[in-house]
């Protein structure tokens, strides 16, 4: 039996790992399965006489998931100086500061 | 502010946008741009797009603006060393979030993926899909729910606004065990809070731990499964969406309203059990945006400060930290957790018997194959009643069984028994004695693994084997009863005592006197006149969901979620002087035709702060009366038959209006005032005084056919009463015509007479 943990950078929702697992989970050879969404990672432990690493890989590929680095799209870019390029199209904003918070700012604000 | 969460929450929203982008151009490459695009069974479009951007999407290629307007309020991810993580910035992520979630849906349908098939499951009642606004596709046994349909949507109105249906739970994900999952839902269902389950954890949802446990789902039991992804959390959010364009009287486009509106009425949180991943993130800055809080039962990162929504944003409760022996204790902490967060104001009564008792479990059907004994129904019969004595004649908590429990009946037999309340208080009238007798259904069917149907003599009670085996009998009744008495009606009763009767002699020596009381009763209701009594009520219970919206309720007019009558409103102002039903005095008769009082359009004016100015009672083409949006049924001029169609909630069929009773009811809601248009109830039908300035039941043209079906011998006795014995037959239904024309043909062939009678406009 051999454990593989594969990045799946593209599977960043649980709609994927439905997808994921879909394909993966009737290869002949794959004993255990575990698909993060919140890390994109694959957990797999297969037996190497039935599947190879690459055939995994392959059919990950083939289902919309390429295996290795990479990110999911960002469409909206900081701009040089690091501003966020959605504050000029929004004009001023103003944010208030609610007195609950204010009250509650010290040891609660932990984050 | 948590750079983290903000980190993933725009990372989730920038990728579900360009994902829902690249979807849509698919579609629309294969399928066309002019594709239809559609929820089942609602008018409201796709209700979140339409409620924050006032957008009616019907068509596929009405999404690409939406998928602009999306991209728009996406921004960049905070920077790893110089950032400026405001929660402004996460939130516009969260909404365009949700946008390409509700296109993501809208795609789905036009698929035919939605909604996701989940073979071996049976909903305890699901939305429709054979409606006309669904292409009249055919119902499937076998998939989850999708989106909630406005006829639940409605039903569920006068619940929500009561306080009967507190709020609601959107779960995502999946619990720690399937023991777990159990035990989160029946604590939820304990507080009658509607039970929302989307998303999955490694592929496995909650949906499956409860389908695994044998877990009756469906809106009957307020669980209801929306799908196996988070990109189903969209079918909560536009439910909470539709709630303030119903009820709220909120507008499309109304975005911040729309969201007040949810923060400060609608009692709703998150709960995402296991792993939260970007996408998962990015909805829960949506839901945030709601005002609905998220609670973790994992390490994340808090948000703790208020604001947004009223209380913490954001709060993290692992599950193997939270101090319990059992995973039912967990289920407790977890539960009472969310509830503190929320601030959901939750009314219960203990009831003490060995089964989980709550509204959620009114519902439940229980089946011939789980049945371990029946009471009334085919085999045998049972009956009810409740009556009123002097305080020294009942002791208080005595509960007695007359006669033999069900040990000694065969498994799935049934046996003869008769409910015998007696109840006495100072404030306690002859007249509460229907009203009070009439919450033995509801109470009784509270407890989870008995089903009530019926009442008076037609009581149909079942137990099921598992109640039985968790030592529920006979006399638990009674503890039900006393407890709830006490509980939701202790203000006018304040002694209870009940008697279960099975043994043969009594129980026919007390059917008997109940039959004549039933009678007794039958003869005083029908002799209550609008004329003969000095006040109506009022009823603005559903205020808090339509603020501007005011019911009269009249001795001849019952509300129009037909869940109140003049003897109820009485009643529930002995009990709350202060609540929502309140006496209004008649004032001088200005119009005995109409229905024009004084007193009434004065009351009227005030509660609905200055919207009405004038309200007829008899009259729907003139000053019609409100509705909120939990009506029974809509009724409206077909000018082409001189006369008017009355269409059930319960009907998705098409009508000769050429709308169906969801599009329909977007006219009628919102505590507007439109003359040819009214909600009502379905027993105003069977009224001397329903719309009688404008004809009467003469005027009725076409009607659902399950209202003739449900009201048929009160129906003829109505139409004997106008004069006409045959009218009722002379009235088309969706099964004759469904469109105008036909409608003509079916009125002339019959002689209808509403096309003899004098022109309406």
């Amino acid at each position: 039996m051999e454990n593989i943990i594969l990045d799946v950078p593209l599977m960043y929702g649980d709609h994927h790992v439905l997808k994921v697992r879909d394909a993966l989970v009737d290869l002949e050879g794959i004993e255990e399965l575990y698909a993060s969404s919140a890390w994109r990672q694959l957990m797999i432990s297969f037996d190497p006489k039935k599947i190879k690493q690459v055939d995994i890989e392959q059919t990950l590929a083939d289902a919309g998931y390429p295996t290795g680095e990479g990110e999911t799209p960002v469409l909206v870019k900081a701009s040089d100086i690091k501003r966020d390029p959605k504050w000029a199209e929004l004009g001023v904003r103003i944010t208030e500061t609610n007195q609950a918070d204010i009250d509650m700012s010290g040891e609660f604000r932990r984050y | 502010m948590s750079r983290y969460i903000a980190t993933r929450a725009i990372r989730g929203a920038n990728a579900i946008v360009a994902e829902a982008d690249a979807l849509l151009t698919k579609a629309i490459a294969e399928k066309g741009a002019d594709t239809p695009v559609a929820f089942p069974n609602t008018a409201y479009y796709l209700p979140v797009i339409l409620g924050m951007l006032g957008h009616e999407a019907s068509k596929l290629g009405d999404l690409e603006p939406v998928i602009e307007h999306a991209k728009r309020m996406l921004h960049p991810m905070p920077d790893v060393n110089v950032w400026t993580p405001y929660l402004g910035e996460t939130l516009d992520c969260g909404m365009a979030t949700l946008l390409a979630e509700e296109v993501i849906e809208g795609v789905r349908f036009v698929y035919g993926e939605e909604p996701q098939p989940y073979p071996g499951l049976a909903l305890a009642g699901s939305t429709s899909f054979t409606s006309p606004d669904n292409g009249g596709a055919p119902s499937t046994d076998g998939h989850l729910n999708g989106p909630i349909d406005d006829i639940q949507l409605r039903s569920w109105g006068i619940q929500l606004v009561d306080g009967r249906m507190p709020g609601f739970a959107a779960i995502v994900g999946a619990a720690h065990s399937n023991q777990a999952a159990v035990a989160i839902v029946r604590e939820l269902q304990k507080r009658n809070i509607l039970t929302f389950l989307v998303g999955n954890v490694n592929g496995r949802s909650m949906i499956d731990q409860l389908h695994e446990e044998g877990v009756e789902m469906g809106y009957d039991t307020y669980i209801v499964p929306f799908g196996q992804d988070t990109i189903s959390a969209i079918y909560p959010l536009g439910f909470a969406t539709r709630s303030a364009l119903t009820f709220g009287g909120k507008k499309g486009g109304q975005w911040r309203d729309i969201l007040l509106y949810n923060k400060f009425r609608v009692f709703a949180f998150v709960l995402a059990l296991g792993e939260v991943d970007d996408l998962k993130y990015a909805t829960a800055a949506g839901a945030i945006s709601y005002g609905f809080p998220v609670i973790a039962d994992t390490v994340i990162p808090e948000i703790l400060p208020t604001g947004i929504t009223r209380y913490e944003h954001v709060i993290s409760m692992p599950w193997n930290e939270i101090e319990g022996e059992t995973e039912e204790e967990k289920a407790v902490k977890l539960v009472q957790k969310a509830i503190e967060v929320r601030g959901v104001k939750i009314q219960i009564t203990e009831v003490p018997i060995p089964v989980p008792y709550g509204s959620a479990f009114e519902g439940e059907v229980v089946r011939r194959a789980d049945m371990r004994v029946e009471f009334g129904g085919k085999n045998s019969r049972a009956y009810e009643y409740l009556r009123m004595v002097d305080l020294d004649e009942v002791e208080d908590g005595k509960i007695e069984l007359i006669g033999p429990d069900f040990d000694e009946i065969e498994e799935g037999g049934s046996i003869d028994m008769g409910i015998f309340v007696e109840v006495a208080g100072r404030k306690m009238e002859k007249d509460f004695e229907p009203v009070l007798e009439r919450q033995i259904h509801y109470f009784i069917n509270g407890a989870s693994g008995i089903q009530h149907i019926g009442q008076r003599d037609i009581a149909w009670i079942r137990i099921s084997k598992s109640a039985a085996e968790k030592g529920f009998s006979l006399k638990h009744f009674g503890d039900i009863l006393y407890a709830r008495f006490h509980g939701d009606f202790g203000s006018i009763v304040d002694k209870v005592q009940v008697k279960v009767f099975t043994e043969p002699e009594l129980y026919t020596e007390w059917l008997e006197k109940a039959r004549e009381a039933y009678e007794e009763r039958n003869v005083r209701i029908g002799t209550m006149t609008d004329e003969s009594v000095e006040d109506f009520y009022s009823c603005t219970l559903c205020q808090s969901f339509a603020p501007d919206h005011v019911c009269i309720v009249s001795p001849e007019r019952l509300g129009l979620c037909g869940a109140y009558n003049w003897l109820d409103c009485k009643a529930s102002f002995q009990i709350n002087p202060t609540g929502p039903n309140q006496p209004i005095k008649k004032g001088q008769k200005l119009d005995p035709e109409k229905g024009y009082f004084t007193g009434i359009n004065e009351y009227a004016v005030q509660a609905s702060h200055g919207s009405v100015s004038e309200v007829a009672m008899y009259a729907i083409m003139e000053n019609p009366m409100t509705a909120c949006g939990c009506f029974e049924c809509i009724m409206m001029v077909i000018p082409e038959t001189n006369g008017f169609m009355i269409v059930s909630r319960e009907d998705t069929s098409m009508t000769p209006a050429g709308m169906t009773f969801s599009t329909l009811a977007g006219m009628a809601g919102g505590g507007l005032q439109t003359p040819g248009v009214m909600g009502h109830g379905k027993f105003f039908i069977l009224s001397p005084k329903f719309i009688r300035a404008d004809g009467g039941l003469k005027r009725v043209v076409w009607m659902s056919s399950i209202l003739k079906e449900q009201m048929a011998e009160q129906l003829q006795e109505a139409a004997e009463r106008e004069g006409d014995p045959d009218l009722i037959g002379k009235i088309a239904d969706e099964t004759i015509c469904t469109d105008v024309e036909g409608l003509l043909k079916h009125l002339t062939e019959k002689s209808h007479p509403a096309l003899s009678m004098p022109p309406l406009m």
